[in-house]
């Protein structure tokens, strides 16, 4: 392996992905035992599971989130070049929507099988762009696209912040606003009537979500690369 | 380690004709590399290799391709040959000069130095003076 | 293979501010040079150009004949080392970071980095934030030289650090500098303490180069003159007189004059005693606002740098 591939495999930190999926595996274990706790004092109507999927968007975010301002300037300092950095962002970002989207789905089949072994009615409660929770496919490409748009938007929101000058956080945060929520929207609904009326398509609803959101997720991510091209690195303590 | 009275290079050249007119160092005996004197002295290297460069353009030192530096066998009898003549003319010049202006004979000085000739003996003591202005 | 620095026209505003002003300058690969200045002059600006951990205003920066910014073939290269520690994070142990670095090193030396660390005691499995300044500052100049980059640059990465850990680094960088030559750019202000290290020395001064030449050179350029005062006076008259003192009959004057054989005797003569001037003297006495000695050399020095 060059130390290239080396760089992108193991961005940015080696075993991040793995420690990702195994909070992923921990916390579906946690929302069973909750859903188990919750069998106990009341009733299991629906899913507990599509509720614990909620966080996971923030989840997704949240690494991105993390990610940029501390470690761009570590691999800028260690002659990687931004481009490269970013590259590798974008690589990480799609493998954790991937990751994440396959434990998400995983974990509907899983909770399929225990609510039937325990007699609970394996139900939805929100309207999303897939059908049936266990057609994990179109569960997949759902909640991929999800964590795409959410991670993107989280990737261009935090490069805006992390330029700083010209107050490029705050231009970014209303645009990542507007590329996420129709997106967000055209996966799982719960917004605006039109939308509903637009969307009567019947299995054309993840074609709609696809349309959606990749270009928001490819917009989100251009904007994260324009604005951390030429980005200076600063010294963290004021220079002598 | 080093003084302020001249350049670095001018002071290893200098130390290094002191110990080859001292013996310390004999005719085709290997001299440290400029790396290790660069490492000993904690200098550039570029820095000893002018002070070496200097030394072989005297003649004092020379190189041996790929192996390293060494004294040049008639090093010493050059140098104190030169120790020699710039003894007469900075030195007992100067002091005959100063006699002469204090107001002391020159017969009271030679005296006084077969006196010293006499207790001293045959003793011969190398010139260490590194207060030297340097050549 | 050695790379050689190259800059020309080079320009850095920080809005108002001009930081670094037509900056024209090449550096030799394979040397150890020296970049001295005043705080403000724009060394740490500089310094952060070559790495391209900014893009300058205007001008180009070459090293090894391509451009710096945003050039992976060339910043893989480089390393800057910062007392500010910008390639490393405070939660972070200091193992995690010699291993962040090795995998992103290709030429990284990890027995080197387990020598130094040693060397100067630094605890591998501190948090980076708990380190005392000391620490930080040898752990950063321990991954600076680990790292083999074939252009390193320390910007006052010494600063924090104790007179024996300091000497540690001068004695492991000149050893590594002659087992694997490199090109190393040292800023400091510690002039006198680091200068014997360097062969070229590069004063800047409030953004722009002031001098720029071997050290031999420039140092050869002044001289101290000690000895009476009348004798000192008549002795010095005519030439550029930097700075002097006196005590009592006594006067020293520092000149920016190297003088010939005959001065030279005639000083012996007269009991003046001739010495050279420290950089540190050359250094504070050159780059005064209020002194007209912009010393003649220097500008030709800098056109030399073509």
């Amino acid at each position: 392996m060059t130390p290239r591939t080396r760089t992108i495999a193991g961005f940015p930190v080696p075993g991040l992905l793995a420690f990702i999926g195994l909070i992923g595996v921990g916390y579906f274990v946690v929302v069973m035992l909750a859903t188990v706790g919750i069998a106990t004092w009341g009733d299991v109507s629906t899913s507990t599971w599509e509720q614990g999927t909620e966080l996971a968007r923030l989840f997704a975010l949240f690494w991105v989130v993390w990610l940029i301002p501390t470690y761009l300037a570590p691999y800028v300092a260690h002659g990687v070049t931004r481009r490269e950095f970013v590259a590798s962002t974008v690589v990480f970002v799609v493998a954790e929507a991937a990751l994440l989207a396959a434990l998400v789905t995983a974990g509907y089949l899983v909770e399929r099988l225990v609510f039937e072994a325990a007699d609970w009615p394996h139900v939805l409660t929100d309207d999303h762009a897939f059908g049936s929770p266990t057609h994990a496919a179109t569960v997949f490409v759902s909640y991929g696209l999800t964590f795409l748009v959410w991670a993107s938007v989280g990737a261009m929101v935090t490069a805006g912040f992390y330029r700083h000058e010209g107050g490029w956080g705050l231009v970014a945060l209303p645009v990542g606003i507007l590329l996420l929520v129709p997106s967000d929207l055209a996966v799982d609904s719960g917004g605006p009537p039109f939308l509903e009326a637009f969307l009567d398509l019947g299995g054309g609803r993840l074609g709609l979500a696809l349309l959606l959101c990749l270009p928001s997720a490819a917009l989100a991510l251009a904007g994260a690369w324009a604005l951390l091209r030429d980005v200076p690195i600063r010294s963290k303590t004021p220079a002598a | 380690m080093f003084d302020d009275h001249s350049p670095i290079y001018r002071q290893i050249a200098e130390r290094i004709r002191t110990d080859v007119l001292n013996g310390v160092l004999v005719g085709d005996e290997q001299v440290m590399s400029t790396n290790q004197y660069a490492a000993f002295y904690r200098i550039n290297p570029a820095t000893a290799a002018k002070a070496f460069q200097q030394l072989v353009d005297e003649g004092i030192l020379y190189k041996k391709r790929g192996i390293g530096m060494f004294v040049s066998p008639q090093a010493g009898a050059h140098l104190r040959e030169r120790h020699r003549d710039r003894f007469f003319a900075d030195v007992v010049a100067p002091m005959a000069a100063e006699a002469r202006a204090v107001g002391i004979p020159l017969a009271d000085v030679i005296a006084h130095l077969r006196q010293l000739d006499r207790d001293g003996g045959s003793e011969t003591t190398g010139g260490t003076d590194d207060g030297r202005q340097p050549a | 293979m050695t790379l050689d620095i190259e800059i020309d026209d080079l320009h850095l505003r920080y809005g108002e501010l001009t930081a670094l002003d037509d900056v024209r300058l090449r550096l030799d690969g394979g040397k150890i040079h020296g970049l001295i200045g005043r705080n403000g002059a724009g060394k740490s600006s500089l310094l952060a150009i070559l790495a391209a951990f900014r893009k300058p205003t205007s001008g180009t920066v070459r090293i090894g004949g391509q451009p710096v910014f945003e050039n992976p073939e060339i910043t893989h290269q480089v390393c800057l080392v910062r007392s500010t520690g910008d390639t490393v994070e405070d939660d972070d142990k200091v193992e995690e970071a010699l291993r962040f670095a090795e995998r992103l090193r290709p030429a990284w030396d990890a027995e080197l980095a387990a020598r130094l660390v040693d060397r100067f005691h630094i605890p591998l499995r501190h948090a980076i934030g708990k380190l005392s300044l000391g620490q930080r500052c040898a752990l950063g100049v321990t991954i600076g030289l680990a790292t083999r980059a074939p252009v390193t640059m320390f910007d006052e990465s010494h600063l924090g650090m104790d007179a024996p850990s300091r000497y540690a680094f001068y004695d492991e960088l000149l050893a590594d500098f002659m087992a694997h030559p490199r090109t190393f750019v040292v800023s400091t202000h510690l002039i006198d303490e680091v200068s014997p290290l360097f062969e070229e020395v590069t004063i800047l001064d409030r953004g722009r180069i002031l001098v720029h030449e071997p050290l031999d050179t420039l140092l050869a350029r002044g001289t101290a003159v000690t000895g009476p005062a009348a004798a000192v006076d008549r002795f010095v008259d005519g030439f550029d007189v930097l700075a002097e003192k006196r005590l009592g009959g006594t006067r020293s004057a520092m000149v920016y004059a190297a003088f010939d054989e005959g001065r030279r005797r005639w000083a012996a003569e007269a009991g003046l005693e001739l010495g050279p001037l420290s950089l540190q003297d050359l250094f504070v006495h050159l780059t005064q606002p209020t002194e007209p000695a912009e010393p003649a050399g220097s500008t030709s020095a800098a056109e030399e740098d073509a």
